[in-house]
């Protein structure tokens, strides 16, 4: 999807930004702070410009009460006016994914038990060993398929993915945050601004985010992050799919 | 004379070292000790190119580096020790480079299982994890001789992920539980009491109850000869596990220090542990859940 906007950029007047994004899925594991922080993040991650959404609960707390983050997050597109006047649009409308632990390893094994029933139903038993895109195929039948994520941000006390889905964690780029109380929008900018200067080893041509060179620092404010100036910067492809984990999280206890 | 002064001071500096050794990991054996700890040796080349070395030369220091941390390892009290040496996905570098690097394992192999190696030094059982058919013949052969030679050994282990993937792990798993579970029911079948194993021909429904669960992938995972790791140490600052024990590493701590594998240090392990102890009630807690 393209967006073409005027900068808002102080010293910089009239130069336009162009800004690829793919519908990337965002990941959060929560952390005990309650919905509100989640709710916090996720409109960040929406004006960064993330379409979807991917949250992480181990528990599956947010699985079970995902309704007040879906009546947020379902609300039209704000109007052509804000475009016009140099913000980023807003998207209210994000596409949310609700994972928990069982769609890791209780998920793998519901898996075998397809490819088992697919590929032995028959009567014989085949020869040939079972491939990735077999298994990816098995997973998405079973409702468990998804995209592997590109950066997994972990809101939570330590560095650890809490049985995040194997099968989708290859290659992701897996970033501690710190505890959810303390999220800050330009940490969460900091942290998908680096990701962009990994080197990746895999192909993947989905998206195209143009990057600031070395030495742009990014505002702290509200204001969208300086996703791409056409001029003098560094321009990669990249498959953004953004991730984010909480270590732990209770909706009794902070009310929401 | 000069040479055996030199020879005396090297031997009393490493007495030296191997008493403050002992010494901080007393002071650390306070607290909870990793039972199992697993390297992603990353940066060896990076460390070549920094140091204008030769092709190759990344990997022998870093092969010292590695004998280092596993002697810290082993004196800490870690029982386990898990390195990614080579990954599925490397077969896609340069051939050279693929060539040369098979070459160094296989010699390192054979290093490995000499009497007064490291590894009968500390009682260390050696398993090669990954699909070892995917290696060529010399190599595959040196890593069943280093199995078998080091059998007896009960003290530590290290595993040694060759031609390893996490998903190819996972995907061997699934293969061999679904081999599992079809022989049972040939049997069953064969006796006469197939227990509603039917297997029918053609697009018919069949019968079959599927009946995989998470204990039985368990059981046939590369990785099942040691529990689950406690902290998996990537070097280079890299933050990603590229595919690496994905499936054991969900209450594991993930620690990405930003040097190069070669210039890796007991100072690093010491800082490696100290972040467990710190978080082990959560993680312990996390494991529990599970």
């Amino acid at each position: 999807m393209e967006m073409k906007h005027r900068s808002f950029l102080n010293g910089l007047p009239g130069v336009e930004i162009w800004v690829f994004v793919h519908f990337g899925s965002f990941c959060i594991l929560p952390s005990p702070y309650g919905i509100s922080k989640v709710l916090e993040l996720l409109q960040w991650v929406a004006d960064i410009g993330v379409k979807s959404v991917c949250l992480y609960d181990p528990e599956g707390v947010l699985k079970k009460n995902k309704e007040p983050i879906m009546q947020r997050f379902s609300s039209a597109n704000l109007s052509e006016e804000a475009a016009v006047n140099g913000r980023l649009v807003t998207r209210r409308n994000l596409t949310l994914e609700f994972v928990s632990f069982e769609d890791g390893k209780e998920a793998v094994a519901k898996a075998a038990n397809y490819l088992f029933v697919k590929h032995y139903a028959n009567g014989t038993k085949e020869k040939s060993d079972f491939t990735e895109p077999q298994m990816a195929e098995a997973l998405g039948a079973i409702g468990s398929g998804g995209a592997d994520p590109d950066l997994l941000l972990i809101y939570g006390p330590t560095r650890c993915h809490l049985g995040f889905p194997a099968w989708r964690l290859r290659y992701t780029e897996i970033v501690h945050m710190g505890p959810l109380k303390s999220m800050s929008y330009g940490s969460l900018v900091k942290a998908i601004f680096k990701y962009t200067m990994v080197h990746q080893n895999y192909e993947t041509t989905d998206a195209l985010v143009a990057v600031p060179s070395c030495g742009q620092k990014f505002e702290t404010s509200f204001h969208p992050p300086p996703f791409g100036i056409k001029e003098n910067y560094h321009v990669i492809h990249l498959h953004f799919h953004l991730f984010t984990l909480f270590g732990e999280f209770n909706l009794m206890k902070n009310g929401s | 004379m000069t040479k055996k002064i030199g020879d005396q001071a090297g031997k009393m500096f490493e007495y030296f070292g191997s008493f403050l050794r002992k010494c901080i990991f007393s002071v650390l054996s306070v607290g909870p000790v990793p039972d199992h700890i697993a390297f992603i040796m990353d940066g060896n080349r990076r460390y070549a190119k920094k140091r204008n070395l030769l092709d190759g030369a990344g990997h022998r220091s870093g092969y010292l580096a590695l004998m280092n941390m596993l002697k810290y390892c082993y004196e800490l009290g870690v029982k386990y020790a898990t390195i990614y040496a080579f990954s599925i996905d490397n077969f896609r570098r340069r051939p050279e480079e693929v060539q040369s690097t098979m070459q160094l394992i296989l010699e390192k192999i054979e290093d490995l299982i000499k009497e007064e190696s490291m590894v009968n030094q500390y009682g260390v059982r050696i398993y090669f994890l990954g699909s070892l058919k995917l290696l060529s013949k010399p190599v595959r052969l040196a890593a069943e001789r280093a199995m078998v030679a080091t059998s007896g050994n009960s003290k530590s282990v290290l595993s040694i992920c060759l031609a390893y993937t996490s998903s190819d792990e996972i995907l061997h798993a699934v293969q061999e539980c679904c081999g599992e579970k079809w022989d049972e029911g040939s049997a069953l079948e064969s006796k006469g009491a197939g227990n509603g194993l039917v297997f029918l021909k053609g697009n018919e429904n069949g019968k079959i109850k599927p009946s995989i669960v998470v204990k039985d992938l368990e059981k046939h995972m590369y990785a099942a000869v040691a529990p689950d790791p406690d902290i998996i140490i990537r070097t280079s600052g890299e933050t990603r596990l590229s595919n690496f024990l994905l499936w054991q590493s969900a209450n594991c701590l993930l620690y990405a220090p930003p040097i190069l594998w070669p210039e890796i240090g007991l100072w690093h392990l010491i800082w490696a542990v100290l972040d467990f102890q710190r978080n082990f009630s959560y993680l312990k807690e996390k494991t529990k859940l599970s």
